[in-house]
Parts: C-alpha cells; structure tokens; sequence
C-alpha cells in the first residue's frame, strides 16, 4: 500500500446466497483511494457499486457474504493497516471505524433517520458514541457542525424531529451526523439522487466545499456522469460486478477505451447536441439479469466490438493503458474523444 | 395541554352514559323480569309463589315503570348520590356485594395484564431477531396454539392436569383451609400460589397475540433504512436494537392496551365460572341470569369505565412516544 492511500479494496468477491445456491454480485473489484481524493464509482442499478461501498463498512445485509478479497484502511495518524474484511461481525474493531474514522451517507435522506428521535439525539449520537465528551460539548458539537452544513438556527434544529425536515435539510444533517467525527474516508451511497436538482446541487457544493476545508477522501457512488464531473477526481466505471474502466475522471471523460464506457457518455445529454439536434444514443440490449450471467467478459451481448470466440470464453484482464488508466477489454477503442470533462458538467 | 385533557374527559362521560343506557336496554332485553326469574326459583326449590306475590313484587320493585323511568331513577341515584341501588337477588346493597369481590377481579386483571406484556416483549423482540430459527418456529406454533384455544378449555385442561399431576385443587383462588379467614401473609401466599392458573387461562391468548404484533413490527423495523444508517454510525447491535427498532415497534403495543384491558375483563366470567374464582365473574353471570338489574348494570357500569379508562392512558402513553401524534385537532 502506497503512503499516501488510505484505502485500498484489493479482488473483491462477494456473493448472494439464495436457497444454498451462490451468486456472483461483486468480482474481483480493486481500487485505491488516496488521501483528500474523490473516487467515483459508476454504473447502472444493479452493477454491484453500492454492495461495494457498504462492504467497506461491512454494511451488507445477511445475504450477501465477502467470499473473498481484502479491504485495507489506513485509520489516520497511523502506520497500522487494518484489513476490514478480517475485523470480526459487529465487534468491537469494526465500530470504531464506522461512523468515527470512514462514515457514510445514503441515497434516502427521508428514511435515514428514525421517526420518532430528534435531528439531534441522531446526529450528537456519533459523537458521544466515539469522542469522549459530555452530553453539553456533544450537542455544542452537533450545533456547530449543523451550522456547518448550513441548517439555519441550528440550536432549534437540534431539538426537532424529522418529520419537521425538508429532503434537503435532512440530507444537511445526514452529512453532519457523518462528519462530526472528522472521518479521514467519506462514502456516499448516491447523495444527491434523491433529491431534486436545485437541491442536488446545492448539496454537491456542499460536499466539495466540506472536503477543501476537512480534507477527508470521498468514495461517491452515482450513476450520474455530471454530477461525476462536478466533484471527482478520478472515476471507476463498474458493469456487471466488475470494474470495466478506470482512470482520472479527465482522462476517461477525453479518452474512454471501453465500448461500455464510450456508450455511455454517448447517452449523456449536451447542450452542444440539443444545438445540432442530434439524438442521443442508447446502449443496446439491457442489463442482463443476475440469474444469467453471460460468460467472458459479461458486456459481450451488447458490444459493438464484440469479437466472436474471444469475448465470451474468458474475462479479459485489467490492462494499463497509461500510468494512470487501465481498461478490461480484448478490443478496446481507439482514441475518439466523445466528450470532455466540462462539456458533460454542465 | 389541560383544555385537551378536560375534552378529552367530557368524551369519556358521554361514552360512559352511552353505554350505561345501551347496557340497561340490552339487559331489560330477554323476556321476563326479576319476578319470573324469582318464581322460577323458588318453583325448582318446591316453594311456588302466588300470582298475587308476584304482583306485588313488581309494584315494590318498580318493575311495572317503563324501562325510560326506570333507566332515570337508577342513573340519578348513582350520579347524585353515588348509590349504586340495591341487589334483588343477595338482598345486599350492590356497593358492599361488588365491592367484596371487585379487589379480586382487579388483582386477577392486573397480574395478567403484567405477566401479558413481561412475557410477550422479551419473547417478541427475540423471536423476530432470530427470525426462521428454530426458537422462532417453536414460539410460533405455542403462539399459535395460544391464539386458537378457547378460555375456558384451558382453563378445563389446566384444572385436569393440576388435579392429576400434582394433586393441587385449581379451581379458586384459596385452599379450603384459607377461604373465609382474615388476610394474613399465608393467605396471600396461598393466593399467589393460586393466582398463576387464572392468569394463565386469561393471559394466554393474549401474550400471543402481543408476541405476533411485536414480532411483526420489530421485522418490519429491522430492515428499514434507518436501522442501517445508526449501525453506520457505530452502535452496537443491542444499542441499536433497543433505541431503534424497539423503541418504535413499541407504539402498535401500546395503543392496544385498552383492548386488551377490556379483552381480559370480558373473558374473565366465563373463566371465573369455570374455575369458581371468588371475583366478579360469576357474580355478573349470575346477575344477568336473573335480571337483578341493579348489580347486572353497576358491573357493566364498571367494566366500561375501566375499558375507556384504558384507552385514555394508551393514547395518553402514545403521545409521550411518538412525537408526530398529537391530541389535538
């Protein structure tokens, strides 16, 4: 592991148990997160991001089991790896890494938090859980940080439940409650989808601001390409449980070599093809379903580049393209910038 | 907060007189009077009464008035006097017959309103955190079985098993040597020893009732965003288990405790007789038999108000946890 990575996910597997029959959701996903950097991962529903990120956690429901693999964190200010995946269920050692050194939001502000508990009893809970004050300095705390991610009046905030929050504000006081800890890795389970897109944005430049000044890593999980050009720094696009491309978010956006990747920045919306009235493209076929995996490489039914005898008989290995961008594909594409970084910002 | 307090009391009164009136039709309702139920007494005990002696029966009771002028002259004395009137049938003033046996009604309620909820909280939560194993299927079917047996067959089948088994006389509430002395700490030591049985007939249904209700909704919070947003945050699975999803599968069992009051007085006469327990339930099956109206409608009276009482303090316990409900409007 590098000096400066805090998290490293290395041959990820993880599967779904169902009437003692295996299935594959996660396969051999690696990836590096370093200090202060946002990585994005990308895919449609289903492609096994968001199993992904609770795993780091070790968030996975009953049914799904990390069959193999190892997920190694720098906890900060020291030299200590800990693999996550040796940590024992629900012991000690993986509690305080949740919420205290890698805390996570959700997609759903609206049911993260419980009915019946007030904004601040949730949020100051991390804090009297992991940090050693007392009752006044956590909800001093738990003020300052709702403040912080800019709910008005905090101090009334706190004592309110959630039922007198908007989604906005809600997801406010989920980052809150997440960064009250001064984690080193956030990971955020599709931020800002729930939310409507004055509100997403407001949100995302929350998040970016947030991390300039506490300077923690961002795993953000999304399957909006805009909103990946908006805040990361480097993006991993994941289809069917494997990763297919990765590489800084510039490079990918400029420079995509794999046919899943080139197709769906085609399927992004521009300004600039509104203005030519051209149309979009979709992605041919669809997501096959988990009970039917296709062999080899699994995006062979629907690539254009599909080559016969090849594709399907084997999975093709994770190839570096430059320093910094690697592709899993026999074919990759030829350089044919289909869009940059800003363009699809927008 | 008093001004919806205060209301909501005004209500319990109209309910309260609502029924006494529904109570007084009903059990005027069967044909035949007091009159006829005495005559029919004293005829099977071999003392016919004269026609004349049941007129003059009717006219001292007040038996030949409308039932409308009936219903006011007993609602009065009670509302003005606190005068319960006076029981045709014991020949006692209904207040000192309830107020015998009322104390044991009372224990016998209460005790298995405590053994419902000690027994069905624990065993609900657990069963709906081991949800398919073994312990969960084994509470389940007992729950079940629980759910279909009648009172009175348990209580039947408990008496049995009690007599055969361990040679205990089951049916009251005291051993003979016990029945008519003055309290002492053997009396209640002897009570408690045969308090379990009653509870047990009464309770039974109920616990699993309350086992399926908490099971359910523990189940349904378990798997709720929430729930995986505070383990997120660090809480160990007990933690997380009592402030969350417990605390909040709490609210269908509380709002229920006014039925289950009122599900455990109604059940309570027919095990009372069965069991020949020394509280109201035979008293009121009794008063109904005869139509001793005076004691048959102070004991409906009773049960009413304890069963709005009941809910009042549900909705009341309600509020205090669950922030969204509010008494007003």
């Amino acid at each position: 592991m590098n000096d400066d990575t805090i998290l490293e996910v290395k041959d990820l597997h993880i599967k779904l148990k169902s009437d003692g029959v295996e299935f594959p959701i996660v396969e051999g996903v690696s990836f590096e997160l370093k200090a202060g950097k946002v990585l994005a991962l990308v895919g449609e529903s289903g492609c096994g991001k968001s199993v992904t990120s609770a795993s780091i956690l070790r968030l996975l429901p009953r049914e799904l089991d990390i069959t193999s693999g190892q997920i190694q964190f720098r906890p900060p200010g020291s030299d200590k790896v800990v693999n996550i995946v040796d940590l024992p269920k629900e012991g000690k050692g993986i509690r305080h890494v949740r919420g205290n050194q890698i805390a996570m939001i959700f997609q759903e502000p609206m049911s993260s938090f419980s009915p019946l508990h007030t904004i601040g009893n949730q949020v100051s809970e991390v804090v009297r859980l992991h940090l050693k004050v007392s009752k006044k300095e956590a909800r001093a705390r738990t003020v300052k940080m709702l403040d912080k991610v800019g709910i008005s009046d905090p101090d009334r905030a706190f004592d309110q439940y959630p039922y007198e929050f908007s989604g906005g504000m809600r997801q406010r006081a989920m980052i809150a409650k997440a960064l009250s800890c001064n984690p080193s890795v956030l990971i955020a389970d599709e931020p800002t989808t729930a939310l409507d897109v004055t509100i997403q944005a407001q949100v995302l430049d929350l998040m970016r601001e947030l991390r300039r000044e506490m300077g923690m890593a961002i795993v953000f999980i999304t399957h909006d390409l805009g909103v990946v050009a908006q805040i990361a720094d480097d993006v991993a696009i994941m289809y069917m449980g494997r990763i297919v491309e990765q590489g800084p978010v510039r490079e990918i956006f400029a420079n995509p070599r794999h046919p899943y990747t080139v197709n769906l920045l085609r399927a992004v919306p521009r300004l600039g093809n509104l203005r030519d009235r051209q149309k979009l493209t979709p992605i041919q076929g669809s997501v096959p379903s988990l009970f039917d995996r296709p062999t080899g490489c699994t995006f062979h039914p629907r690539c254009s580049a599909y080559i016969k005898g090849t594709c399907e008989a084997s999975v093709p290995p994770m190839v570096n393209i430059s320093e910094h961008h690697s592709v899993r594909c026999f074919s990759p594409e030829a350089t044919a910038p289909v869009a940059t970084a800003s363009e699809v910002a927008t | 907060m008093l001004r919806i307090l205060l209301k909501r009391f005004g209500f319990m009164v109209l309910t309260l007189a609502a029924v006494s009136v529904v109570a007084f039709v009903l059990i005027q309702l069967p044909p035949g009077d007091f009159a006829d139920a005495y005559a029919n007494k004293k005829q099977a005990t071999g003392g016919p009464i004269s026609l004349e002696e049941m007129v003059e029966l009717r006219e001292r009771l007040g038996l030949n008035r409308p039932w409308s002028v009936q219903y006011f002259d007993w609602i009065s004395k009670i509302v003005l006097h606190g005068d319960f009137g006076y029981s045709w049938g014991w020949k006692r003033p209904v207040a000192d017959v309830i107020a015998e046996r009322m104390p044991f009604t009372l224990i016998l309620a209460f005790s298995t309103l405590f053994f419902m909820y000690a027994i069905a909280i624990p065993i609900g939560i657990y069963s709906a955190v081991r949800q398919y194993s073994i312990s969960d299927y084994v509470v389940s079917v007992v729950g079940y079985i629980g759910l279909a047996t009648p009172n009175f067959l348990l209580a039947l089948i408990l008496m049995y098993l009690g007599q055969k088994y361990f040679g205990q006389s089951v049916g009251g509430l005291f051993s003979p040597e016990f029945q008519d002395v003055d309290w002492s700490w053997a009396r209640a030591k002897d009570l408690i020893g045969h308090l379990w049985v009653p509870i047990i007939v009464l309770g039974t249904s109920g616990t699993a009732y309350l086992i399926r209700t908490l099971r359910a909704s523990v189940l349904d919070e378990l798997n709720k965003m929430y729930v995986v947003a505070a383990r997120a945050g660090g809480l160990s699975p007990t933690q997380l288990l009592l402030k969350y999803p417990v605390r909040i599968a709490l609210n269908p069992i509380v709002a229920t405790l006014g039925w289950r009051i009122s599900a455990i007085i109604s059940g309570a006469p027919i095990v009372g007789v069965v069991m020949s327990l020394p509280d109201t339930g035979p008293l009121f099956l009794q008063a109904l038999l005869d139509q001793d109206m005076a004691l048959a409608g102070a004991m409906v009276l009773i049960f009413a108000a304890l069963t709005i009482v009941g809910t009042f303090i549900s909705d009341i316990l309600l509020v205090m946890l669950d922030p969204r409900i509010s008494l007003e409007s």
